[in-house]
């Protein structure tokens, strides 16, 4: 019996949908011709915000924000540690020390002296150059060295 | 790979223009389905709105607003979860309507003198009169459509949306209540409570005029 009427009840409550549904749709389908007008200016207005966005960068657009804040965090981290380097409160400076060469222990200077090599060897050069230019021997290169 | 005629390059066959040419295709795919979309969605938005918040001139807006929204921030989900995100869009519109409207009233109250006789909100006022007020209660569908409505409006906001989410946009549970943010049970029970009411309300306009449970 509770049974019968708990379905007597959701077959009513059904055809109370289905003709609200059926009412409605009828509803939807008078609406007068300048309402369907601005709604579809509407509807182009929101078409036109797709428009804006490029294609290819679309996805990549929810990511500029964040993007900026890494940036901005990634500088801020750069400027502190560049200010905590150079402030001799906090890292006071250690006299550098000297390497004692020993059969052991390699030079060090020695292995990492290849990008000063060039300089080196142009060094004699450079030493030429200015003397000569202080005695005044050289003083225009154009001019004929006695 | 560039293809060079003579010293001329042709950039129409590199890598990168096919790339290019893809991606507009598919946007302009996403644009046409967006479109449709919202071309099929605009007139159920608008009677969700009207019918909500009363005034068309409003519910146009909102409706608009929710739809830049959709497109804005959601055009790239896939195109099964746009109905679901529209309408919880304008879902949270109406509340902040609603809101809004609260908030101005309680201020107009508070600067308006007493005892001017203010209208009252009365749901009873407005629901339809009895049929056995009326010499033909076979009143046609277009004032069963405002009987409707004005049943309609009566209702809480929740049952409200959990019938014209169910009913009008022909959503199922689950989907419902990812629209309204509440459990499926709330959904049933929002919805049973609202056609309960309605029921009652609209006695008097069923098609075949016979009212009461014997009917049924």
């Amino acid at each position: 019996m509770n049974s019968e009427n708990t379905k007597e009840t959701d077959d009513s409550l059904n055809r109370v949908a289905d003709t609200a549904a059926a009412l409605l749709q009828e509803q939807r389908e008078s609406i007068d011709a300048a309402m369907l007008s601005r709604l579809n200016q509407a509807r182009q207005n929101a078409l036109m915000e797709m428009d804006r966005k490029p294609p290819v960068l679309s996805a990549l657009w929810s990511w500029v924000p964040v993007g900026v804040v890494a940036m901005m965090a990634l500088l801020v981290a750069g400027v502190a540690f560049n200010v905590l380097r150079l402030d001799p409160v906090v890292q006071p400076m250690e006299a550098p020390q000297t390497v004692k060469s020993s059969p052991d222990i390699p030079n060090l200077e020695m292995m990492f002296a290849d990008e000063g090599l060039d300089m080196l060897e142009e060094l004699d050069f450079y030493l030429w150059l200015e003397e000569e230019q202080t005695t005044g021997k050289l003083y225009y290169s154009y001019e004929v060295v006695t | 790979m560039t293809v060079t005629t003579g010293t001329v390059t042709d950039w129409a066959a590199t890598p990168e223009w096919f790339a290019d040419t893809a991606a507009k295709e598919s946007a302009l795919k996403k644009r046409q389905a967006m479109d449709l979309f919202l071309a099929g969605i605009e007139r159920r938005g608008f009677q969700m709105a009207r019918i909500a918040i009363g005034d068309p001139d409003e519910a146009l807006d909102l409706v608009q607003d929710a739809m830049i929204k959709l497109v804005q921030n959601y055009s790239d989900k896939p195109e099964a979860e746009w109905q679901p995100l529209f309408f919880r869009i304008l879902k949270n519109r109406i509340i902040d309507h609603h809101r809004r409207g609260n908030v101005r009233n309680r201020v107009v109250a508070w600067f308006k003198p007493k005892g001017d006789g203010d209208e009252v909100y009365d749901p009873v006022a407005l629901a339809p009169g009895h049929v056995s007020d009326q010499p033909d209660h076979r009143l046609g569908n277009a004032d069963a459509i405002e009987a409707l409505e004005q049943a309609m409006k009566v209702l809480p906001e929740r049952q409200l949306q959990a019938f014209m989410l169910r009913t009008i946009e022909g959503m199922d549970v689950a989907t419902t209540a990812e629209v309204m943010g509440c459990s499926e049970g709330s959904v049933k029970t929002h919805l049973s409570r609202a056609l309960h009411k309605l029921r009652d309300l609209l006695e008097d306009y069923r098609p075949d005029g016979c009212s009461g449970p014997s009917c049924d």
